[in-house]
């Protein structure tokens, strides 16, 4: 194996660390963010013609509303990927902490799930040169 | 000391450790002995491993009086195995079934440590019938599909949603709409426009699912007021109305038994697997696949901001998220059974005592 043993097992333990800290907090908090979802902000956005009447079925209740919160997420961190729905200017309909919240668990995930298919890639590849 | 004797105390030995544990399993009609500590104690009639676990079995409960019979229904109690380098220097006499030495001494001594154990087992078993045959149908389904069965869950949570019973009441109001031409209160020609509104609403909440759920026709083809002196004027409402809710309710109870199952039988199995490696196994899959799934999950989100998805779209990204989580679990046991010191996570995190 190109890396010692003892630094194998270490990483693999950081990536354990990692999911298990990921389980408790993302699934949680993304929970909350969907249900605390301020009232002001759905009666502006969540209608059409931002969202489709078959989405505002599926994206009122659990699970769909999980989507729902991660498009609001994804879109106030980059604007311009919203070429269609429109719903750009959703930021200054946010009461700060829902902002700061949704900044935080949207770059806070996908960080941790960077860092757990970066290890388990390259844990994987010293695992094949260790069977090879 | 004689043959059996050692046996005996080995045996016993092997339950003072704390963390081992034992099962309850009940007899299924055609089960036999050896595809149960097949199943169990992953060892077959040709290796050495399997006279001590049919050793095991034989020892523990007594009501076996013949190892070739077991009958469905019957209780057995399944206890974790002596260490291998223990068992090394024994060999089972032929005919320990017959001469096993569980005196009343012994058995006074393990039934109240393990009575309350095995009394919470068998009430975790469900009782004969159809309860229990859904049992076993969830655990082969956990065994079988896995984290899909979370995924599948929410798809099915999400399709009910689409038939549900807010949804049902526009076809309800096409009833109303009826009746009330009937009374006198609307013209016909104010109850056409009426009742194509309200079908036009229910066809664009249930979008592409109109015709399979009414059978290859429109909500409008469908929903015709019945002309025949046979039937009420509303039968076929009433008759798709009743349809479309049973399914709403299958559906609804369908989705939440199969996420719960997807969530439970993974800490059911950790709970279960006598094997303390198995265990680990079950917890890298199961914890690495639920946090690349969530992660995923996430960042596919990014794509619905674009437009409105597409069901087809929609249906292969939720593939591609499950097929990603399926890896990752795959790829971190793979990982863990490469780790040189094999640490013993399940403890270490508490999901071992979370799960009992």
């Amino acid at each position: 194996m190109p890396i010692e043993q003892s630094t194998f097992d270490f990483l693999f333990l950081v990536m354990i660390i990692l999911a298990i800290t990921c389980v408790l907090w993302v699934p949680l908090t993304w929970l909350l963010l969907s249900v605390f979802t301020p009232k002001t902000l759905l009666e502006k956005y969540f209608k059409e013609p931002y969202f489709s009447l078959t989405e505002t079925i599926l994206m009122a209740q659990f699970p769909g509303f999980l989507i729902r919160t991660g498009i609001f997420g994804w879109v106030i961190l980059f604007p311009s990927l919203d070429k269609k729905r429109n719903i750009r200017d959703v930021i200054h309909d946010m009461p700060f902490w829902y902002r700061i919240s949704l900044n935080i668990f949207i770059v806070g995930s996908m960080l941790t799930l960077f860092l757990i298919v970066s290890l388990l890639t390259f844990l994987l590849l010293m695992a094949f040169f260790k069977g090879a | 000391m004689d043959s059996s004797e050692t046996i005996a105390r080995l045996l016993e030995s092997a339950l003072n450790d704390i963390t081992a544990t034992p099962m309850a399993y009940r007899v299924k009609s055609g089960d036999t002995l050896s595809q149960i500590i097949a199943a169990f104690y992953d060892t077959h009639y040709d290796q050495p491993q399997y006279a001590f676990a049919q050793a095991s079995v034989l020892y523990f409960n007594p009501q076996i009086s013949d190892p070739n019979h077991i009958a469905p229904g019957q209780v057995l109690r399944l206890m974790p195995l002596p260490h291998h380098s223990k068992l090394a220097s024994c060999t089972v006499p032929d005919d320990f079934h017959k001469d096993r030495r569980v005196g009343k001494a012994t058995r006074h001594r393990l039934e109240p440590q393990y009575s309350g154990a095995f009394d919470r087992l068998q009430h975790s078993i469900p009782a004969l019938g159809p309860e229990e045959e859904a049992f076993w149908a969830l655990a082969w389904l956990q065994e079988n599909y896995d984290i899909l069965s979370t995924s599948a869950g929410s798809g099915i949570n999400a399709f009910g949603g689409l038939v549900g019973q807010s949804n049902n009441a526009f076809i309800a109001e096409v009833k109303m709409l009826y009746n009330q031409k009937q009374q006198g209160i609307l013209t016909s020609s104010q109850y056409q426009r009426a009742r194509q509104k309200a079908l036009a609403k229910y066809a664009a909440k249930i979008g592409p699912f109109e015709k399979i759920l009414f059978k290859g026709k429109t909500a409008t083809e469908a929903i015709r007021i019945s002309r025949t002196k046979a039937l009420p004027a509303t039968a076929k409402i009433d008759s798709h109305l009743g349809r479309l809710t049973t399914i709403a309710n299958n559906l609804k109870y369908g989705g939440h038994i199969l996420t719960a199952a997807g969530l439970g039988m993974g800490c059911y199995n950790i709970a279960q697997t006598p094997s303390w490696h198995e265990k680990n196994e079950i917890f890298v899959e199961t914890l690495l696949s639920t946090a690349v799934g969530v992660g995923t999950g996430i960042a596919l989100t990014v794509y619905f901001i674009a437009t409105p998805t597409g069901w087809v779209t929609a249906l292969a990204l939720g593939i591609g998220a499950a097929v990603a989580s399926l890896a990752a679990g795959k790829s971190a046991k793979y990982v863990y059974n490469m780790s040189n010191e094999r640490i013993d996570l399940v403890t270490g995190s508490g999901i071992y005592k979370l799960c009992q």
